[in-house]
């Protein structure tokens, strides 16, 4: 058997700069999941400037783990506030807070914590396990299937994302729309640049995402500021975590559970487009299907975040999974980590494997280092991260926006890429007032040069025969049933929709 | 209402780019080697779901406000005029003073009290300026008047 999978990496990783480093993204990533109006999505794409300047492996280590902590940070401010710090940590917040209400603050998030790491181990070694399979046959796939697969990415998160499907595939459609901007992926004509040479290498895809997710969040904090109409502040500190460490005893009894949840979310961070907040949820729902106490679900039963925490934290390697191993995002956050590798001259994708297999295997390694170390910043420091919480807002907000503008400016030391960023952060506002989803453009902007190169190779393999094309998916048995899965997506609760209506009606 | 306004805009965003597009198409030949096929193939399907959209609400006639209201409309497009400004003073007046006075502003106008913010805008434009431009040796703007 072949270790260089599993050994290649230490090279990388045993290297005191980039242990600091991974223990610093933890770090940062937890800092920003636990601060409410911060998301684990907004902390990547505002973080990934200062990776710009280390090694690719050290860069990318460092993000997985600002995404690794992100995505546990969420708990605390869940268990404190009653707000999810990031939106994967909802179904926490139904337990949690009671908890904390009765005077159990530091058993809630020790139970949070030690769920979140063993999920996220336990979807570590899934991730070892499966990616390289995965890769190898990934190998084979031709236009056809990686056409079908960014297609069915794009349906599904426009069909789970909140609100009406119409809007979410609008935002999709726009994004595609924004990824055709610059050279022609074949003929390499340029598009809609408006004649500005600086858009001829496309859209800055960092830029856009500090904008879509960094600035609008600020902007819409402050719009809640502004329509404030009494001076409700966030009561924290009376709610002081003691005794995190949870007990052995309580710990049996979440066994199951944890070990359940995980594998729920390890399979469906793997789904391309779905993510932590389905998970959690369908974690949670099967728990309370399971559980002998169901009805004290909600009311602040260690089960319900036990299943809510390892299933959200269990996602992280399955999105790994479908990003290094077919170069597609499951989410919003592995969406701008590919973006991040992009810029560190990677492209994820089976040929990662072949070509940066130390990196790869840095990477599995890192993300174990990463949930060992959120194991002891959860457990030691969830009361520091509580005081966090007071931090004035006024503050906070100002600094991320000087963030935002520094960030995007050293992505080339250009002014053009702060103007990218505002113009996107103006569409991420009018989107939510439209009540219209930012993920599917985020998605659309990473899987657009995918789909659409893969369309036109497959099309010119058919001389440009349009019945022939469509023949060729009886060919390719995967990407059929991937473009009927996705039609089916869409029609389903179309279908299923009428039929309430007619019922309401009649 | 608001869907209306969504989907109006989102018509003629469509319309927009298939039209920007279609001279894109005269230099090709066939389907695979058009630049305008995959904008022109999008732009169709914005259309078409924007004019679901326009049907859907026209034909609901649920008066679904605009979620604006009055002041804070006011307040966040003064908002995003002092981003704009701070955009504009820090390629004039380079990044430091730029920063401070951006913070400064922003922070009093998020209602932090002006001892405080002044305190906190120079301290925080100090860190980014040395973990950036001496830590991560990014050329940050100077001064050009």
């Amino acid at each position: 058997m072949d270790l260089g999978l599993y050994t290649s990496g230490l090279a990388h990783v045993l290297d005191f700069e980039v242990i600091s480093l991974i223990f610093l993204g933890t770090l940062l990533g937890v800092l920003t999941g636990c601060l409410p109006g911060l998301t684990a999505t907004m902390g990547v794409s505002i973080l990934v400037p200062i990776t710009y300047t280390m090694s690719p492996a050290a860069g990318i280590l460092m993000l997985v783990g600002i995404y690794l902590g992100g995505v546990y940070g969420g708990a605390i401010s869940a268990t404190l506030v009653n707000i999810p710090g990031t939106p994967s940590a909802v179904m926490t917040a139904l337990d949690a807070y009671p908890m904390a209400q009765k005077g159990k603050a530091g058993l809630a998030l020790g139970i949070a914590t030690v769920s979140s790491v063993l999920g996220g181990l336990f979807s570590v070694f899934v991730l070892i396990l499966v990616a390289p399979v995965i890769a190898d046959f990934a190998l084979e796939f031709t236009s056809y299937e990686m056409f079908t697969i960014a297609l069915f990415g794009l349906g599904i998160i426009a069909a789970i994302a909140p609100g009406s499907i119409i809007k979410s595939l609008m935002a999709g459609a726009i994004g595609l729309l924004i990824s055709t901007v610059g050279a022609d992926p074949i003929t390499a004509a340029p598009r809609f640049t408006f004649n500005n040479m600086l858009l001829y290498g496309g859209v800055q895809f960092i830029a856009a995402m500090v904008g879509l997710y960094g600035v609008t969040e600020v902007i819409l904090n402050a719009e809640k500021y502004f329509n404030r109409t009494g001076g409700a502040k966030n009561e924290t500190t009376s709610l002081n975590p003691k005794k995190i460490l949870p007990k052995l005893v309580d710990l049996k009894k979440i066994q199951a559970n944890i070990a359940r949840s995980s594998v729920i979310g390890v399979i469906i961070g793997a789904i391309p487009g779905a993510g932590g907040t389905i998970a959690s949820i369908v974690a949670y729902g099967t728990q309370k299907k399971l559980s002998n106490h169901p009805d004290e679900m909600g009311k602040g039963s260690i089960e319900g975040i036990a299943a809510a925490e390892s299933s959200n934290n269990a996602c992280t390697g399955g999105a790994m999974i479908t990003l290094l191993s077919l170069g597609i995002p499951g989410d919003a956050i592995t969406a701008i980590l590919i973006g991040a590798f992009m810029i560190h001259g990677l492209q994820p994708g089976p040929l990662l494997f072949e070509n940066n297999l130390d990196l790869v295997s840095a990477i599995f390694l890192g993300m174990v280092i990463a949930n060992v170390f959120l194991l002891f910043i959860g457990l030691r420091g969830a009361r520091y991260f509580a005081k966090l919480l007071n931090v004035p807002q006024a503050i906070l907000n100002s600094t991320i926006i000087a963030f935002c503008f520094i960030g995007s400016y050293a992505i080339q030391n250009s002014f053009f890429d702060i103007k990218t960023m505002l113009a996107f952060s103006i569409l991420g506002y009018l989107m939510v007032k439209a009540d219209m989803p930012r993920s599917p453009i985020v998605l659309a902007l990473i899987l657009g040069p995918i789909m659409e190169s893969n369309l036109r190779r497959a099309l010119s393999l058919h001389q440009d025969n349009l019945f022939a094309f469509g023949y060729g998916f009886v060919n390719h048995p995967i990407a059929g049933t991937l473009l009927i899965l996705t039609i089916v997506t869409f029609v389903l609760p179309m279908l299923q929709k009428s039929k309430w209506a007619r019922k309401e009606s009649s | 209402m608001r869907d209306i306004i969504t989907s109006v805009i989102v018509t003629a965003l469509g319309i927009f780019a298939f039209m920007s597009a279609t001279p894109l198409a005269k230099s090709s030949a066939g389907l695979s080697d058009n630049p305008a096929l995959f904008p022109q193939a999008i732009s169709f399907v914005l259309v078409v779901l924007g004019l679901i959209l326009l049907a859907k609400s026209v034909k609901n006639q649920r008066m679904v406000e605009l979620r604006f209201r009055k002041i804070s409309l006011l307040k966040v497009s003064s908002l995003f005029l002092i981003l704009i400004a701070y955009l504009v003073a820090m390629s004039h007046l380079g990044y430091i003073i730029s920063t401070i006075l951006f913070l400064y502003l922003m922070m009093v106008f998020l209602g932090c009290r002006k001892a405080k913010a002044c305190v906190f805008s120079f301290l925080i434009t100090m860190s980014l300026y040395m973990v950036f431009s001496l830590l991560f040796q990014v050329p940050l703007p100077e001064v050009m008047l």
